[in-house]
């Protein structure tokens, strides 16, 4: 087909737009790569540069030594997030199954009060005061509760049990004398995997991630994770992520600051080829079959 | 919590179109006490598994919201029983305060510039990614595309400080090299709230694109082969047929983004503008009031009241949002 050139024109355009915005997300990221490799002279005499000059891993180095607040909040928010997934796997899979049973009496007065619910919420200072009033205050517990199913998740679970799982499997099933538990272990939880795949992620992210929550509910700088250390290290001195070791600095260099960046995202970072196959794809076919 | 996973309530309306199950004749007329309790009784293990969930709701949706109560006590946060009811005071303290008028300010511009310049990015980015012939290249920027999204605040404000710094970011280096003054726009009271949508906008076009994609890819090629045929340029087929087909998704998108208009991601604010006592006072909204004054100074009444008042608008906008899906043709929530 013979392209105008005008169409042409156009398709270079677009292909011209969209790699510099694709190109403008990652960017960043590779900035502080590389500020974080640069050497503390290179660094300050001639500014953030895309490609570090006098690569070396002082940065590094000095963090994981020094930094005890830092690696203390890593561990912290490896904690948090491996008890929250684990804990947002199980319920969002029971939940998402559940929502997909076709036949089950009641399903759309169940269905229409979990949807409806998700609009309505106390606000900030009555949850507050409800966490204070049962004691979970100041632990990882209430960052983890309030949010551990997330309906947008479990609907993404039931259209994907709903595609997968045809009614007639499980009959037969029952046909040749399977109860309900084997039914679970022999066919339901192999075939989940895929989507158990999509929770466990969405879940990581947003676990790993957690700021608010953990400015809001815990109070001991012992258990902060690891973005309100990070955000202390940016925005002010960042005496509470260095230890007392640190002499040479009245306050972390950009490179530290930017190491300690780069550690923390590196989990997320590692996860994201992963992630992306999979995320796009359940979030499509979730938007699509509806 | 709003920082915890991907959807948030508001894009559950966009997910789920799916009309419930309904009963057919046939099945109507051969409804029977008997095969109920046949039902429920095969299917008595289900409704175990909506414990948990209904936990859940119960406990940290209802229960907070029987906790809105203190709004009208003058509540004594060491003593509860000891809290004086007072009625409407408190929100005569927030409506007559000095600062409610500039918060509800801040609060509306910067949700309407959200809404303004971050709304219609993503649709235009989707319809143009869909254009992209090249699947090799269109993956891989799309990989990019979705990675800020992935990224909290914190990070992408540890980022924007290299990158836009005064003393020495990145840009001030370009600025300089070009011979030009560089001013740290990200950091000037006047500038931030721009700042915040243009930001916010950035880090949510790539994943934002993904349901306009797929409504995209829902429409029947036989259309656009039937429009090349009658010599319809790219331009032509995007207005005539790509936009009208996905026109449902985006009136409810805009629609559910703008019942949300009260209630927005503070996070972001929280991050940009919290140790910077200059960017206060243009920047603080509703969540961040409340936050302030009720988490901070423990004024735990007024801050609850406010947060009622939020709510409660909220709640209002989002049934009017309902109502005006609903009129457009499409079954939202009930």
């Amino acid at each position: 087909m013979r392209l105008g050139l005008r169409s042409r024109i156009f398709n270079m355009l677009i292909y011209f737009i969209i790699m510099i915005l694709s190109i403008s997300c990652i960017i960043p990221v590779l900035y502080i790569i590389s500020v974080s490799l640069t050497g503390y002279e290179a660094y300050y005499t001639n500014g953030p540069k895309l490609i570090p000059q006098d690569i070396n891993l002082k940065a590094y180095n000095t963090l994981l030594v020094d930094g005890v607040k830092f690696l203390r909040a890593l561990y912290n928010t490896l904690i948090l997030t491996g008890t929250g997934v684990s804990l947002s796997i199980f319920f969002t899979t029971m939940t998402g199954y559940a929502m997909a049973r076709k036949r089950l009496p009641g399903r759309t007065i169940i269905l229409r009060i979990i949807y409806i619910s998700s609009f309505f919420s106390g606000g900030l200072i009555p949850l507050y005061l409800l966490l204070r009033a049962i004691g979970l205050l100041n632990t990882y517990w209430a960052i983890i509760l309030p949010g551990v199913i997330n309906i947008g998740t479990c609907l993404l679970v039931k259209n994907y049990f709903l595609t997968t799982l045809p009614v007639s499997l499980e009959e037969s099933a029952r046909l040749n004398g399977a109860g309900e538990i084997t039914i679970l272990i022999k066919i339901v939880i192999p075939i989940s995997m895929p989507i158990v795949a999509v929770i466990a992620l969405f879940a990581a992210v947003g676990y790993w991630n957690t700021y608010a929550s953990a400015l809001f509910f815990i109070r001991s700088t012992k258990k902060y994770p690891i973005m309100v250390v990070l955000y202390d290290m940016i925005e002010r001195s960042g005496m509470e992520a260095i230890g007392p070791r640190m002499q040479k600095y009245t306050s972390p260099s950009a490179g530290i600051k930017m190491a300690a960046l780069v550690i923390s995202i590196l989990p997320i970072m590692c996860l994201y080829p992963f992630l992306q196959r999979h995320f796009a794809k359940g979030v499509m076919i979730g938007a699509v079959k509806g | 919590m709003s920082d915890i996973g991907p959807v948030s309530g508001r894009s559950i309306a966009k997910i789920e179109e799916e009309k419930l199950p309904s009963r057919t004749k046939k099945e109507k007329a051969a409804f029977s006490w008997k095969s109920l309790r046949h039902s429920i009784l095969i299917n008595r293990y289900t409704y175990f598994l909506f414990v948990p969930v209904f936990l859940q709701l119960i406990i940290f949706r209802y229960v907070t919201l029987y906790g809105l109560k203190i709004a009208f006590l003058e509540f004594n946060a060491y003593d509860n029983f000891k809290s004086p009811y007072v009625g409407l005071e408190n929100f005569k303290i927030i409506f007559n305060s000095y600062y409610f008028s500039q918060i509800l300010k801040n609060t509306l511009i910067i949700t309407g510039m959200r809404i303004l310049i971050g709304f219609p990015v993503p649709v235009i980015l989707a319809l143009l990614l869909n254009e992209m012939k090249k699947e090799s290249i269109k993956r891989t920027c799309q990989t990019f595309l979705y990675l800020p999204n992935f990224l909290n605040w914190v990070i992408l404000y540890g980022i924007f400080r290299i990158l836009f710094n005064d003393s020495d970011g990145v840009f001030l280096r370009i600025f300089n090299a070009l011979g030009l003054k560089y001013s740290n726009f990200t950091k000037d009271p006047n500038t931030i709230r721009i700042w915040l949508a243009l930001s916010g906008t950035w880090r949510g076009m790539g994943w934002g694109t993904i349901i306009y994609l797929a409504a995209i890819a829902g429409v029947d090629p036989a259309l656009y082969e039937n429009a090349v045929m009658d010599g319809a340029g790219k331009w032509k087929q995007a207005i005539h047929i790509t936009i009208p087909a996905i026109f449902p998704i985006i009136a409810i998108s805009l629609i559910l983004g703008m019942s949300g208009i009260l209630q927005e991601d503070f996070q972001q604010i929280l991050v940009f503008a919290g140790g910077n006592a200059a960017l206060q006072e243009k920047t603080t909204v509703f969540e961040t009031w409340i936050y302030g004054m009720g988490l901070m100074r423990g004024a735990f009444s007024v801050a609850t009241a406010l947060g009622l008042f939020q709510i409660s608008i909220g709640l209002l906008l989002t049934l009017g949002a309902n109502w005006l899906a609903g009129k457009i043709g499409y079954e939202v929530l009930w």
